[in-house]
């Protein structure tokens, strides 16, 4: 009977222990009259949290980016390749050349330049990256994004926690929220500037009002004959639910009432529109955010095997101003202190070229970008050496980012949420503070 | 058995027919060819390349299911004027309808209607039969639809070509070039094409059981919960009309009909209940509806491997075969697990195939689907609250070790399960190899091949002594049926779990087992207790309780859309395969969207199955269903259609009811539509209103 509130609670951390909820269930009375002051605490607790709470935007290189021609550039190196290396803000920490506008921004970033990890395939990478556990055939480990949204579940919000912009690029590889379950999946919006299907109402609000005020009646008569329990789970949704597509903030889902110059900063590519709708979404209290960068050609994405020469400085032509005008828009609006930015993929690539500047998978020693959220930032952590081969300083582990991640959003890797087999998991098992960017 | 006689096929077809690969070559043929992969699919159709030959890379056949419901239309332009061949392409095979309906269409207008014998192999050459010779006008826009009405075999659809007369020699060589031409995998023609390995079929021999098993009768049952849970039995029936909704939605997986129920309330048979369920459970929805559910049960736990996505048509296909056909369960589940083949041809192989072969994944799933144990955590440890060491986890394991899977890109029917002639179960950090051991203790030599390994362990998984397997089946259904299982969740009768009133369980079970585990003979004792029949639930939080409300499966809200509204089950065109886009997934049917938004894992216990923003969002919004919420009159609605010819307006809201919720209206809320009917003024707006209502009402997506 525990089930019954896998979904609603949460503590000062975020999540109610099992124990506090046994506690409750031995004092509570029968356990179908969940008891309204232990809802409403929950409900208020989640309310606070989301209020003290930050928010998190993930922008995901989809396929693996390349370390040499993004920010750990290896000048003089055979592995480096023609991309030339530009001068950033930070003094002495250079980008490769396709990143004029991110360089202007290097000040507001943490590079972490020497992660490390085992897996060097993508479908285990994307598992073990998306979610901060390795590959499990038995158990769905829930994308990072439904964790943050089953922390943050707050019932009354009439947005979605948990927002998606893009696809990924090969749709098998994805990985959603798992044993978390629907409520907790992402909310998906394939084409940013479009909004999303069954979302707009076909009918005028006011005859959609109408509607729901009978509907409302008639369901009565079917709570009068006795079934008030499904009728009141189905009215506590579809209550949430005109909110949100009655709600005028689902114009934020409509770019075009943004100045048309900002959104030329942003590039106007799939990637730069996403990036400032994941700006419009935090501005109205989403959760958590993920951008998807494929570089909109293929769906080869970052995996850059072949053709490396013409695609990877595509790729980086279309993330370069997005990120560098998410970094700035966010700070101008006061939004950056309270977002968490966060830019990678699921590994980096070989420092051996291919002839056609092509690089294939590189999981040991790879990149990832902090920003935002009182992230300790205009600094590089670790290093690897001359020719980008091996980590030399301060290996960083994938779960580390995760134990990090949840150090700037306030929430407890040790907590536990249930999954539908009645198995306890951490939010985070493993790994350690990334104390640098404190 | 239909996919036993279509892997005889590919064996012939891999030895006789020349190997006809058309596709890339075939591109300066001359005239227009429209190839299945350009057609617009209405329904499921499932793609193929089992029997050659065909034009590019598959052909697509219906399943033999849905009959009536599903089309294929091939457009295509007269590129200049001229005289034309039109040529029909199809794979032959004697598991084909003969009767295959072909229209041919120019801008709508029906030209002409062909009768097409897929049984035939096609003669005007390679895979084409000629449909007639016409002359067209440049610029000329057809249709070609292949449609399903009326057939009672597979019906193929493969492609349409138009030839120019002047230019038919030319087309006719070459389709003799590619069939001449040599088969692409061996080349060397001294070498004689590799055998295929001999496929060791298992036969199932049901162990035979020292104990008695007794059937049980409706009051008999009726009694023995009586004297678990007084009341539970003696409670008010439920009335007629509700009694067949909850039935019809419970074998069907719809609601009734309008006539259906019409017909049912004037019946005045003494047993008329009983009638109905033997009628329902010899329909052809209820083999599909349950097919369906255990889909639904075993997919929700198989994970896609990267690049190819799961197609459960052919499984879903067989598993209705197998519940029309009232096939013993304990037959089917053998086949399950001894399957040998690719996924498309040999359906059952879907468990292991989809599982990808992973030995410890398919020991976890099979003891908790059929079995309802979990020893899934005994994988790494002792079972941490019951009495199971690693052992008994890796002892299962062992029986699946030795099958291997070979895992196609894209395209999940060439998904394929083998045997490995090696390979051992281990312990991480222990020593040994494991040897198979069944729940019981058995242990088994490690000598035994891979069929024989998994024939041993199906054997006794399915077998009458082994209580767990039968008592599986009839709490499953038992949960579905009435609500909540003696066990909940459904797939835990292990040591802590709680199972109410277990001798109640075993006689059911042993009811089972005594009708040779033929699946109706456990809807008909079920449905026709007092117990399946109360009107309304004791207390809900009670255990053992009956006519709990349950949310509708995915299938079952789709299926009821279908029969309130007529809703279509539209595919968008498939994705083409290209340089830039590697791995296009599957478009998602309306079926399938339906299923996204309300599907869910039915071994979860019911508080786990919450209702969601995207049901919420897809009933209240979605432009399909909407589009149905019109009463303009020169819509072919059922709502136009209703209100045109029923003037009176509370007969048309008594008809409305009649259709989505399958009962009549009561007084009150006649009262209320009539209220509604009167503020709103316009009658046309009125209705739309109320018939969006009914579709959103908590009561449409509910059996109760």
């Amino acid at each position: 009977m525990i089930r019954s509130f896998w979904d609603i609670g949460t503590t000062h951390h975020g999540t109610v222990n099992r124990r506090a909820f046994l506690g409750q269930m031995m004092a509570g009375a029968a356990v179908g009259s969940l008891s309204v002051g232990w809802r409403d605490m929950l409900v208020a607790q989640a309310a606070e949290l989301k209020k003290q709470g930050k928010s998190m935007i993930l922008l995901w290189m989809d396929g693996g980016p390349s370390q040499f021609e993004t920010f750990n550039p290896k000048p003089g190196s055979k592995n480096q390749g023609p991309a030339k290396e530009i001068q950033t803000t930070l003094p002495g920490v250079n980008f490769a050349e396709f990143w004029p506008e991110t360089a202007k921004v290097a000040d507001k970033m943490a590079i972490i330049r020497s992660m490390r990890s085992n897996e060097a395939d993508h479908f285990r990478a994307i598992k073990l990256v998306r979610t901060g556990y390795p590959i499990n055939p038995s158990i769905a480990y829930p994308t990072w994004g439904s964790v943050v949204a089953q922390q943050r579940h707050d019932p009354m919000f009439e947005m979605p926690a948990f927002v998606r912009i893009g696809k990924p690029r090969i749709k098998t590889r994805d990985v959603n929220s798992g044993v978390l379950g629907a409520r907790y999946e992402s909310f998906k919006v394939d084409q940013p500037g479009k909004i999303p299907d069954d979302v707009v109402p076909t009918v005028d609000p006011d005859v959609l009002q109408r509607r729901l005020a009978l509907a409302d009646k008639l369901d009565g008569e079917f709570a009068r004959a006795g079934r008030d329990r499904v009728v009141e789970e189905k009215k506590a949704i579809y209550e949430r639910t005109s909110r949100f597509v009655l709600s005028p903030k689902v114009k934020v889902f409509d770019l075009d009432d943004e100045p048309g110059k900002l959104r030329d900063q942003y590039g106007r590519t799939s990637f730069g529109q996403g990036c400032l709708l994941a700006r419009r979404l935090v501005e109205t209290g989403v959760s958590f955010v993920e951008v998807f960068s494929t570089g909109g050609r293929n769906d080869a994405g970052w995996d850059t095997h072949g053709r490396g020469f013409v695609d990877t400085p595509n790729l980086c032509n279309e993330a370069d101003p997005a990120y560098a005008t998410l970094l700035k828009d966010l700070e101008q609006r006061g939004m950056l202190e309270n977002t968490l930015v966060v830019w990678m993929g699921e590994f980096g690539r070989t420092p051996k070229i291919k002839k056609d500047g092509g690089r294939d998978h590189y999981a040991k020693g790879w990149l990832t970008c902090f920003s935002g959220a009182g992230v300790k930032v205009g600094q590089v952590i670790g290093a690897t050496d001359k020719d980008g081969i091996d980590v030399t300083e301060r290996p960083v582990a994938v779960q580390d980012l995760f134990v990090t991640f949840c150090h700037f959003l306030g929430m407890n890797p040790a907590d536990e949420y249930i999954t539908p087999e009645e198995q306890p998991l951490h939010l985070v098992k493993g790994g350690e503070l990334i104390k640098e960017l404190i | 058995m239909r996919c036993i006689k279509e892997a005889g096929f590919i064996l012939l077809a891999f030895l006789v027919a020349p190997a006809m690969l058309f596709g890339q070559s075939f591109k300066d043929a001359p005239g227009v060819i429209v190839d299945d992969v350009d057609a617009v699919r209405k329904g499921v159709w499932t793609e193929s390349n089992s029997l050659r030959p065909y034009l590019g890379a598959m052909y697509i056949h219906d399943g033999n299911t849905e009959k009536g419901e599903k089309t294929v239309t091939f457009d295509l332009k007269v590129p200049k004027a001229g005289q034309y061949l039109l040529l029909f392409s199809y794979s032959a095979s004697s598991n084909r309808d003969k009767k295959v309906p072909v229209k041919l269409l120019s801008s709508g207008d029906l030209i002409e209607a062909f009768v097409v014998d897929e049984t035939k192999r096609p003669t005007w050459g390679g895979s084409f039969h000629l449909l007639g010779e016409y002359e067209w006008t440049e610029n000329r826009e057809l249709q070609i639809v292949v449609s399903t009405e009326g057939t009672k075999q597979y019906v193929i659809a493969d492609g349409v070509w138009i030839v120019p007369v002047a230019e038919v020699e030319k087309a006719k060589a070459s389709v003799k070039k590619l069939a001449v031409a040599p088969k692409p995998k061996n080349p060397d023609p001294k070498k004689p094409a590799p055998k295929p390995a001999p496929i060791k079929v298992v036969e199932f021999k049901p162990l035979p059981s020292q104990q008695k098993f007794a059937s049980l009768s409706p009051s008999e049952l009726d009694k023995m919960l009586e004297e678990k849970v007084p009341g539970i039995t003696t409670g008010e029936l439920t009335t007629d009309e509700h009694f067949l909704r909850r039935a019809s939605l419970d074998l069907l997986g719809r609601q009734p009909t309008p006539i259906e129920l019409l017909d049912f309330l004037r019946d005045n048979s003494d047993d008329k209940r009983g009638l109905a369920i033997d009628r329902m459970l010899l329909q052809e929805e209820y083999g599909r509806n349950w097919a369906n559910f255990w889909v639904d049960v075993i997919g929700s736990r198989q994970q896609e491997p990267q690049l190819t996505f799961h197609d459960y048509t052919p499984f879903r296909s067989w598993l209705k075969t197998q519940l029309n056909e009232d096939k013993s369960w304990n037959e089917t589940v053998f086949k399950m697990m001894t399957a040998q083949g690719k996924v498309g041809s040999t359906p059952e192989a879907t468990f292991i195939g989809f599982h990808q072969g992973n030995a410890n994944r398919i020991a976890g799933e099979v003891t908790r689907v059929f079995l309802s144990t979990k020893i899934a955590c005994a994988e790494c440890h002792d079972h941490p609250f019951e009495d199971m060491p690693q052992e008994t986890f890796h002892g299962i394991a062992a029986f699946f070790v030795r099958a291997e899977v070979k895992v196609a890109q894209l395209d999940s029917n060439g998904i394929e399960v083998k045997s490995k002639t090696k390979g051992e179960q281990k312990i991480d950090g222990k020593k040994g190899d494991v040897k198979p051991m069944t729940l019981a203790g058995d242990q088994y030599d490690l000598a035994l091949a891979d069929v024989d390994r998994r024939a041993t362990l199906g054997h006794w998984l399915v077998s009458a002594d082994n209580a767990k397997f039968s008592k599986t089946y009839v709490n499953r259904v038992w949960a579905r049926l009435l609500g909540r299982g003696f066990a909940d969740p459904v797939d835990d009768m292990g040591e802590n779990a709680n199972v109410v009133a277990p001798e109640i369980l075993e006689s059911l079970s042993h009811h089972f087992v005594a009708n040779d585990f033929k699946p109706r003979a456990v809807f008909r004792l079920l449905m026709a207790s007092k117990a399946y029949q109360q009107a309304s639930v004791m207390d809900e939080d009670k255990p053992l309780m009956t006519a709990i409300a349950k949310k509708l499966r995915g299938d079952e809200v789709f299926d009821s859309l279908v029969q309130a509204i007529g809703i279509e089950n539209v595919t968008p065109a498939r994705e083409k395969k290209t340089s830039a886009v590697r791995f296009p997934p599957p478009p998602k049917s309306t079926r399938d969207l339906v299923n996204v938004a309300f599907g869910y894992d039915p071994s979860f216990a019911d508080n786990l199955i919450t209702r969601t923003m995207k049901q919420a969002m897809f009933m209240m919004n979605n432009p399909q269903i909407q589009a149905h919420v019109d009463a303009s009159e020169d819509k072919e609605t059922m709502l136009a259609t209703l209100l045109k010819a029923e003037k009176d307006d509370v007969k048309a809201v008594a008809q409305l009811y009649q259709r989505v919720l399958a009962r009549n209206p009561t007084d009150r809320e006649t009262k209320i539509a009539k209220e509604h009917l009167a503020s709103v003024k316009d009658r046309n707006a009125g209705f739309e209103d109320l018939l969006w209502c009914l579709l959103n009402s908590a009561e449409f997506t509910t059996k109760f």
